[in-house]
């Protein structure tokens, strides 16, 4: 009897010990982050014959929280939108000026595509007084041979997997990288409202490959897999890209799992863009419409 | 030139062994109420001035000249014993000291000084040798002795995440650290997700700590040498003791085989919190632990003795549902290590060889297993150690020791065994383990000479090696350390070590887990390596000369370090290799230790000013960065004090600087590549660029002996971990601030106060 209540009574010191450190969790320190400069960030989408979209934007505070980056926003629009800005593009001579399109986006209806040639794009922002710089190329296109989904079901999951079937000639005499695209025609003018919030944990549809195992200048099946559902309306992509855009489009793959934030080392995505972010790049796709079933 | 070395050597080796009617006095020392070799013993010869200490296995050897001699032994905590001899031949004299209750802080006063003698006359710098009652003292988290978090606090070692037992020592990684347990390396050092180390402190004897300057006995590894030894158990009569404690309890029984000839101890601990939740509240408590250590030994004759020890614990997870459909969900984890050793000690004739031979079985692996919405998946992974090795200490002459030896062991790897079932195989891929087999050898030779009664020198060589998939890679690492003795309480000393490292451990440097793979070299990835040079000034003083102090100076640089590349995928990759890059390190410090091993005070204070350095042509644009580790200041003071022979406190401050990090300090609107979408991208400042706040934290223990009595004595103790509830930095959140209404980065700990209260016995 005695030894039972000790036996209690030391369990219960020893809850109440566990206790008290559930209850008195210490104040959290506040670390102190300078913020950083804005930098200027380019991105890039060639529009066949002669067209090109760019997006022109700042960085931001990190710690200005997700959930407030309203792009209709007018103190966002303000902040990260560059919204007063001169760009233009050189190349074999020739300068092409872009207009603005809407607050962050500019156009272009008269770049013609010269194989072999630079590519020169210059932004000046007013607000900030900065300028940067990046150089592309455009690449040959790559024509597409055989391109088919094959449907897979996965009866306790409840989910359907499709796995894309690519054929392709390698180009030959030079080390190729390759991007294809997914684009779902349902949800691509919804996706592309820059309005709403933004969250970083999107399936991003795309693969980056490249030819290093396969023959120069050979055949080349790419099979990857995609996660869509049946009925769904896509405009399947292939392009062949720089390696330098296919080094920032793996890195941005790497960074957008989010398995690998919580475990993965930080990654900055590489840039062409000297003094800034993002990443230059006009590329040519052999695109086909398919729908899957 | 080796040849002309060799026989240099030669012609001084035989020089050193001639001394004219010179006899060796050799045996064991132990521990009289229990039987315990007793290591480190300081054995003199009053008359001449000719001393040495006891090695790891309680053996020592003494040359002296013919005639008479007074053999005086010394050791902290017990009666001095002095043996009058008359030499006239080799002498086989094994003693047994007693603690003397009359004579103890007389004794231990004496002890004290003549280990503070031998804290200035040794080459050994960077090593840490603290007594095991001083370690149990020192409180910590749970209440749980724990070994590894007492290492954590002297100079050199950094501690990883808040609680837990990663060590970082001079700047090195938590993966160059060989942790041995009678000879045996343990791979997982950590119970409870690292809460806790796997040491249970009731079966262990010895610890030695070496930062620097390794012997040649030791290699490897790249930054440490953590050499446990467990307990042999009482000789003498059955004994038992043991402790209840917040988390866990331990029982450990020992006693006599044959008397005086040969014992055992056996020792286990679990976790129970599991159990007390079960029968506490209605909830459930998946997890526990335990661990049995267990030794045998028998003394054949004088010269012969032999051991069997062997170590054995898991980590259990296991936790089961059923959802409304029926369907199993479940998951099953368990995780250990089992260690064996066998050795066999032996003098031989003539009394100035030891030899000790080890065979050593060592093994780590875990099992996951997931059962999900009708998916099953198992993940095993196993390294099975197998290894033989003989090491020789043969002393010539009173002034010259030499240690030799060799080891062999062979590693299978098994990583990632991959099993599924289910739908999930769509995902994954199932994959059987395949074995890595590696060879891994080393030999050396160690010399300790004392030149003259100023210079002594320790100079070695061990050579290396290991193969793996058709490579062979090997490694040439040369030792030396000096001491120059400036008085007769003034040294000085300086080291060089060159270690090499076969093995490496794939983890993510965001989270730590037992799951972390340890894998052999391959084609790509090149053995580490490192050299390191240090310096340090030693000293002791105060009433009795209780007081030792050390400052040590080094430098350390790292070859084929290996990082993971940016934005590595780790988690069941089974080409890691394609994710690892190669760069160098370098580390640099100071060290600053005041010890006092003795009187109603005792404890350590201890400073680190320190540097860690990586440099990556792959990472942060080839621009040096800060290990992870690195922090600039480390001060420590952990304080006992006796207020009476049955009250006592003891308590443990610290404080470092803050761990570099790398934040998301800006981001940037992408679109997707084919503009089908925008997404949000982080912008990383230069990599470890900056800092978490300092942390400092009190830990306090008030210990209540129980009266003795004849058959049973206790000992309660009451204490407090992080007493006055700072943040220890274990994560860094980013939350709202309403003040501001912006977002601020948070530094956030895993435990406020935690009291323990434990009761230790002995009967």
């Amino acid at each position: 009897m005695k030894t039972s209540s000790f036996g209690r009574f030391f369990i219960l010191l020893a809850f109440l010990s566990l206790h008290t450190a559930c209850n008195l969790s210490p104040e959290p320190l506040d670390i102190a982050i300078e913020e950083p400069p804005q930098r200027l960030v380019i991105s890039s989408y060639w529009i066949p014959p002669q067209g090109a979209i760019f997006t022109f934007t700042r960085t931001f505070s990190a710690l200005l929280g997700e959930d407030s980056i309203d792009l209709n926003d007018a103190y966002i629009v303000d902040r990260v939108l560059i919204d007063d800005a001169l760009g233009i593009i050189r190349y074999n001579g020739t300068v092409d000026t872009l207009f603005k399109i809407s607050p962050g986006v500019y156009g272009s209806l008269n770049t013609t595509q010269f194989l072999a040639t630079d590519y020169v794009l210059e932004l000046t922002d007013f607000k900030t007084q900065q300028t940067v710089r990046a150089v592309t190329r455009f690449l040959p296109k790559i024509p597409l041979d055989t391109l088919y989904p094959v449907q897979r079901i996965l009866p306790n999951l409840g989910d359907t997997l499709f796995t894309f079937n690519f054929q392709f000639t390698d180009i030959t005499g030079v080390e190729n990288y390759y991007l294809a695209t997914y684009t779902n025609i349902n949800t691509l003018a919804e996706n592309f409202a820059l309005g709403g919030g933004l969250f970083n944990f999107n399936q991003i549809q795309f693969n980056v490959f490249s030819d290093k195992n396969n023959g120069d200048g050979m055949p080349i099946q790419y099979q990857p897999d995609f996660g869509g559902s049946a009925g769904d309306t896509l405009v399947v992509s292939l392009s062949n890209i720089s390696k330098g855009y296919y080094e920032f489009l793996a890195a941005y793959k790497r960074s957008g799992n989010l398995l690998s934030q919580l475990t993965g080392e930080p990654v900055n995505l590489p840039t062409n863009v000297e003094g800034g972010y993002g990443y230059f790049a006009l590329i040519r796709p052999s695109a086909r419409t398919v729908i899957l079933q | 030139m080796p040849k002309s070395f060799l026989y240099v050597f030669f012609i001084w080796l035989v020089a050193t062994s001639l001394e004219a009617q010179q006899f060796a006095v050799s045996g064991y020392v132990y521990d009289h109420a229990t039987g315990e070799t007793l290591i480190g013993v300081r054995v003199q010869d009053s008359l001449s001035g000719k001393s040495t200490v006891t090695n790891t296995y309680g053996f020592y050897t003494i040359t002296l000249p013919s005639g008479a001699c007074l053999l005086r032994f010394t050791y902290l905590g017990f009666a001095n014993l002095t043996k009058p001899l008359r030499l006239g031949g080799n002498v086989s004299l094994s003693v047994r000291l007693g603690e003397d209750e009359n004579l103890l802080q007389q004794v231990v006063i004496s002890a004290s000084g003549s280990r503070a003698q031998e804290h200035v006359k040794t080459t050994e710098m960077g090593k840490l040798s603290v007594p095991m009652e001083l370690l149990k003292r020192t409180p910590v988290l749970f209440g749980e002795n724990d070994l590894i978090k007492a290492i954590q606090l002297m100079p050199g070692v950094k501690r990883g995440g808040e609680g837990t037992v990663g060590m970082f020592v001079r700047g090195g990684g938590s993966d160059e650290n060989l942790i041995l347990l009678d000879e045996a390396p343990v791979y997982n050092v950590g119970h409870a997700l690292g809460f806790l180390s796997v040491f249970n402190t009731n079966a262990i004897k010895h610890v030695e700590l070496y930062k620097g300057a390794f012997p040649a006995q030791y290699g490897g590894r790249l930054s440490s040498i953590l050499d446990v030894r467990m307990r042999e158990g009482n000789d003498q009569r059955l004994h038992a003791q043991g402790s209840i404690g917040n988390i866990a309890s331990n029982l450990s029984i020992e006693g006599p085989i044959v008397k005086e000839k040969g014992s055992f101890i056996i020792s286990g601990r679990r976790s129970y919190l599991d159990r007390l939740v079960d029968w506490l509240t209605p909830s459930k408590f998946p997890y526990y632990f335990y661990d049995l250590n267990a030794k045998l030994n028998y003394k054949t004759s004088e010269q012969d003795r032999f051991f069997l020890s062997s170590y054995f614990g898991r980590d259990v997870l296991a936790a089961n549902a059923v959802d409304s459909s029926g369907l199993n969900t479940g998951i099953d984890t368990r995780i250990g290590n089992y260690t064996v050793s066998a050795r066999w000690n032996h003098i031989y004739p003539g009394q100035k060889i030891f030899h000790n031979v080890t065979l050593v079985r060592s093994q780590f692996r875990y099992n996951i297993a997931g059962e999900a919405f009708g998916n099953n998946i198992l993940i095993r992974s196993a390294i099975d150690d197998y290894a033989a090795k003989a090491d020789f200490d043969y002393r010539p002459s009173s002034r010259t020791t030499i240690k030799m030896g060799a080891a062999l062991t062979h590693h299978i790897f098994r990583p990632n065994l991959i099993s599924v079932q289910g739908d999930i195989s769509d995902f994954l891929k199932a994959r059987k383990s395949k074995a890595i087999l590696n060879q891994e050898f080393a030999a050396y030779v160690g010399v300790d000479n004392i030149v003259n009664p100023r210079w002594r020198i320790n100079f070695g060589l061990r050579l290396s090696g290991s193969t793996v998939e058709r490579v062979f890679y090997s490694g040439y690492e040369p030792r030396l350390s000096a001491r120059y003795q400036l008085n007769e309480r003034h040294s000085l000393k300086i080291g060089y070590a060159r270690m090499t490292q076969y093995l490496h451990l794939v983890a993510s440097s965001s989270l730590a887990l037992p799951t972390d793979l340890w894998y052999p070299v391959t084609k790509n990835v090149r053995p580490g390596a490192s050299d390191q040079w240090s310096v340090g000034w030693f000293t002791y003083f105060g009433k009795n000369e209780a007081v030792q102090v050390s400052v040590e100076l080094y430098s350390k640089k790292l070859y084929n370090m290996i990082e993971y590349r940016e934005g590595a995928r780790l988690l069941l990759n089974d080409n890691y290799e394609a994710e690892l890059v190669r760069g160098t390190g370098d580390a640099s410090g100071i060290e600053w230790m005041l010890q006092k091993n003795s009187g109603r005070w005792s404890g350590w204070i201890g400073y680190t000013l320190s540097w860690a350095t990586r440099l990556f042509p792959d990472l942060n644009g080839g621009v040096p960065f800060y290990a992870r580790y690195d922090r600039r200041h480390d001060f420590s003071i952990v304080a006992n004090h006796d207020f009476t022979k049955r009250f006592g406190f003891s308590f443990a401050w610290v404080y470092s600087s803050g761990s570099p990090f790398t934040p998301i300090v800006s981001k940037y609107v992408m679109p997707f590549p084919n503009y089908s979408g925008v997404d949000l991208l982080a912008v990383y400042p230069l990599r470890n660029s900056y800092r978490l706040n300092a942390s400092h934290r009190l830990d306090i223990d008030f210990m209540i002996k129980g009266r003795k009595r004849r058959h049973w004595q206790g000992e309660w103790h009451f204490g407090a971990y992080n007493f006055y509830n700072r943040t220890q930095p274990n994560r860094v959140s980013i939350v709202f601030d309403e003040k501001t209404g912006k977002e601020k980065y948070q530094e956030r700990g895993l435990f406020g106060v935690i009291g323990s209260l434990s009761y230790n016995f002995k009967f």
